[in-house]
């Protein structure tokens, strides 16, 4: 099972994208894309999606990939314990839901030293879509709400 | 927020933007062109009111696009 496949966020917003049938495609291929990526670790990118996630309040289970202690830190934002190039990444993860405009040059430039230019680009993405993910889930959530309460 | 390009273009002489930054990762932003593209422009939203809550969208978030 991929990383993907076991995402609440992303199930939902494939739910929603269900009834625009080539919009699903693209947004699938897109992520694959994303996740195939090898210049950024695969468990930076989900623990960088947990603690987006944990922000909206809408992360679920963890992956296997991050432990139960690793999770715990991530929700109490306290990032010591993890390298320095993990802590280069939930800084961006951090700022990204709420904050953005306050991610700075040197946030960016400990980026490409970690990660090099490309995998700069590629936590800059994968933050900003869990972001969108989680904000569409979230959309999602309170439209079935409506529906409910009518 | 800076006000000067932070990741360089990934073709040499060309000007830093966004296609050109983000060329870096040259197939994943192929894919997000190509879902972009059919979320802009082969929807079922009217591009009138698309184009009013993209620029809403942008000034809401401090973005100059």
């Amino acid at each position: 099972m991929s990383a993907t496949e076991t995402k609440a966020d992303f199930q939902r917003v494939l739910q929603m994208l269900s009834t625009q049938p080539a919009l699903l495609d693209k947004y699938q291929l897109f992520v694959q894309q994303l996740n195939s990526d090898e210049s950024v670790p695969a468990k930076i990118l989900e623990m960088m999606r947990r603690r987006i996630g944990q922000i909206h309040g809408t992360a679920s289970k963890p992956l296997a990939s991050v432990s139960p202690d690793e999770d715990l830190q991530l929700s109490r934002a306290q990032f010591s314990q993890f390298s320095d190039d993990a802590k280069a990444a939930l800084t961006i993860a951090e700022l990204m839901p709420f904050g953005h405009a306050d991610i700075s040059d040197d946030d960016v430039a400990k980026l490409q030293h970690y990660f090099g230019e490309r995998g700069a680009v590629v936590v800059l993405v994968a933050a900003a879509f869990q972001d969108v993910e989680c904000r569409l889930a979230q959309s999602l959530d309170a439209r079935f709400a409506d529906v409910l309460a009518s | 927020m800076s006000s000067t390009p932070r990741l360089k273009s990934s073709v040499a002489g060309e000007a830093v933007n966004f296609a050109s930054v983000t060329g870096h990762v040259a197939e994943l932003m192929a894919a997000f062109f190509d879902l972009y593209a059919q979320l802009w422009q082969r929807g079922i939203i009217a591009d009138d009111v698309r184009e009013i809550m993209r620029i809403r969208n942008a000034r809401v978030t401090d973005c100059g696009y």
